[in-house]
């Protein structure tokens, strides 16, 4: 069978069977002739392809009209910040030229022109809290080879305002700070200068921390010149010192061991009273951190209530001189610094009439005074930056025993017996002696404190701070490894409100 | 109405006008599309989606050559979008297919119709069938396949010497029967 359907005629055959002329008669079976739901879902088609471009005819308008405003506005900004940068550019100009011919020594009428011109300028308003405030960089007049070359004012704005920049050059302790440019502030040089340099600066710069030591020169020519020390800023300051007392304090005393104190009335008492005074001085290592120390003197006076009970020995009573009978008794107080022996001077009539044993029950009342001279450290953390500020203090005291004192106060009998005339006491004041031996002479304690300061005068702050002082270490230690029973420690803590001044030099 | 008065109605959204151009085109254009299809659903799809696309961009049209080749080019290009997207594109023609292409003729030997004619180029594989379609049927030169469906002109004359190898042996064994 030949070939008949070669390359060209199959196309040819395919391209007739396929004329749409020839096919102009529908199909009968209709398998040319797509379903009615085509042009139903052409129909929704061409719909929503005309509501969409609607909408965006619609908002043609005013899309084109946003543009525009836009463009407007970004050619406006553009053009007015070239004009802008341009007027200062001029400025910056004049006055260099303007520092330059002052500092080949010109009169002293060209150095007041100078003030005047830069007096004219106006400063911008310090908005920025990252800059140091004003107040901070407050100079008073510098005198540089006895004229006065630079604003009898700078502060941020001036070193950072544009038409200064290139003018004034601030050194810093550890080099050389060319403040020519707000966002890119600094090449830095050591020179032996500036280690001599005293005067302290505060500027805005990454590098440059506050109060270092800067130096001012007019251009990159001239030599560095020293700059007299400004005025101190309270918060700023490097050193200062106060003076305090507690207006209110506690001494809480906590006894703890074995002892038996049961003739005492609770084991933690406050003390009757707790003065304390005294000065310290501190250190402010940056802005925010200070540390200080100082000497106080601490004195604590306790008292405590006793219930003794004496049993009548006939043993014991004398005829005294006025014919009455009196026996000395004696007892030993435990106290929360050991056991306190007092004697007690009962008198009885000229006929004693109680029995033989008969209890004879006493309330009698000691008092222990401590005096201490204390060495506290601590470290003091300031909040805020206003008149009003909030120090967070942390540290330790060392408390030096100087003095320690015990006596029994008005013993009283604890109801009337029938023939007790009068009860007296003898050893009434213990000083030194061995029932005072086991009270450490040192000890330590941590204490903690909010500082209110409120700042009077730049150098003049007055504070109160609530304080709580813990002792860690026993001022009072009987450890009587024979007797367990007997063994007893005594630590002290305060709270107090001190209040007190410092003076920031 | 006349053809312009029917372009004018559908450039201005007149939906009587697109229906009547609808109708006029539709068996034509359906006739097309079976033939880049591979079934009847498909082709109604392609069909539809070439006609919105007619009605949407008849704004293009710029006079020049007659409505209906235009018509047939946007309807063409509705269909090899179709084909793209349903990737029925192949890389390369299997010798498999060629063998179901000769399982599919046993079904149309009785008739040698347009229909007939039109099933044989929707059996054939999709990359023959479309360059068939396009260069045969269409008039599309080679360059203009090679630019339609990204592959050199070297490949659409390849692929239509096989697709023309595929539909000759179906024609022979329907004329030995």
């Amino acid at each position: 069978m030949s070939n008949k359907f070669n390359s060209d005629s199959l196309e040819s055959f395919f391209q007739k069977g396929l004329q749409d002329d020839l096919l102009a008669d529908l199909a009968s079976d209709g398998w040319d002739m797509p379903s009615e739901s085509v042009w139903d879902n052409v129909e929704t088609g061409i719909a929503v392809r005309q509501i969409r471009g609607k909408k965006w005819g619609d908002n043609k308008p005013w899309l084109s009209v946003a543009a525009a405003v836009l463009f407007i506005t970004v050619f406006y900004q553009t053009l007015w910040q070239q004009q802008h940068m341009d007027g200062l550019q001029n400025q910056l100009g004049a006055q260099t030229t303007l520092i330059e011919q002052i500092d080949d020594h010109q009169n002293t009428s060209q150095s007041a022109a100078f003030q005047n011109s830069i007096a004219s300028i106006p400063l911008a308003e310090s908005t920025s809290d990252q800059l140091v405030s004003t107040a901070n960089q407050k100079n008073t007049s510098k005198k540089i080879n006895n004229t006065s070359l630079i604003p009898t004012e700078i502060t941020t704005n001036t070193l950072f305002d544009e038409s200064h920049y290139q003018s004034i050059v601030a050194t810093s302790k550890i080099g050389a700070a060319a403040i020519t440019d707000q966002t890119n502030p600094t090449t830095y040089q050591p020179t032996e200068w500036v280690k001599q340099s005293i005067a302290p600066f505060h500027v805005n710069s990454k590098e440059m921390k506050a109060l270092d030591d800067v130096a001012i020169r007019l251009n990159s020519d001239s030599e560095y010149k020293e700059v007299e020390p400004l005025k101190a800023r309270v918060d700023k300051k490097r050193i200062y010192a106060g003076t305090y007392m507690s207006a209110l304090t506690n001494t809480i005393i906590n006894e703890t061991g074995n002892a038996d104190l049961k003739d005492l009335v609770d084991n933690q008492r406050f003390a009757s009273s707790t003065y304390q005074a005294g000065i310290k001085i501190g250190y402010q290592l940056s802005d925010k951190w200070s540390v200080e120390t100082g000497i106080a003197y601490n004195k604590v006076k306790q008292q405590s209530e006793h219930q003794l009970g004496f049993a009548f020995d006939s043993d014991a009573v004398n005829l005294n001189s006025n014919g009455a009978y009196e026996g000395t008794y004696t007892a030993d107080l435990t106290t929360s610094y050991g056991q306190m022996p007092v004697d007690v001077l009962l008198s009885h009539g000229a006929v004693p009439s109680l029995a033989e044993g008969q209890a004879m029950p006493l309330n009698l009342k000691s008092e222990q005074t401590l005096e201490m001279i204390q060495i506290p450290v601590a470290a003091r953390y300031k909040i805020g930056n206003g008149r009003l500020k909030l120090h967070l203090t942390a540290g330790a005291t060392a408390n030096i025993l100087t003095n320690k004192d015990m006596k029994v106060i008005a013993p009283t009998a604890a109801y009337a017996l029938p023939d007790l005339a009068e009860v007296k006491h003898q050893n009434t004041t213990l000083k030194g002696g061995r029932y005072l031996d086991d009270i450490n002479n040192l000890s330590l304690s941590l204490t903690a404190g909010l500082e209110f300061d409120l700042a009077l005068t730049d150098q003049l702050h007055l504070y109160v701070a609530p304080t709580y002082s813990k002792g860690v270490t026993p001022v009072y230690e009987n450890d009587d490894e024979v007797e367990e029973e007997s063994a007893q420690a005594t630590n002290l803590s305060h709270v107090a409100a001190l209040v007190g001044v410092n003076y920031y030099f | 109405m006349s053809e312009a008065q029917i372009l004018q109605g559908c450039l201005a959204g007149d939906r009587q006008s697109q229906k009547t151009l609808y109708e006029q085109y539709k068996v034509q254009m359906f006739r097309l599309c079976l033939r880049y299809s591979n079934g009847r659903p498909d082709a109604e799809d392609i069909l539809q989606d070439g006609f919105i696309k007619v009605f949407s961009d008849l704004h293009q049209y710029s006079g020049k050559g007659a409505l209906g080749g235009w018509i047939r080019k946007v309807m063409v290009n509705t269909a090899l979008q179709h084909i793209r997207k349903n990737k029925r594109i192949p890389n390369r023609i299997e010798v498999d297919q060629i063998i179901n292409l000769k399982e599919a003729t046993e079904q149309i030997y009785s008739r040698i119709g347009a229909k007939t004619l039109t099933e044989m180029i929707q059996a054939l594989p999709p990359g023959y069938n479309m360059i068939f379609n396009l260069y045969v049927i269409d008039g599309y030169t080679h360059q203009e396949i090679a630019d339609q469906l990204n592959i050199s002109i070297n490949t659409s004359k390849s692929q239509l010497s096989k697709a023309k190898a595929a539909l000759r042996k179906k024609l022979e064994q329907v004329m030995v029967h």
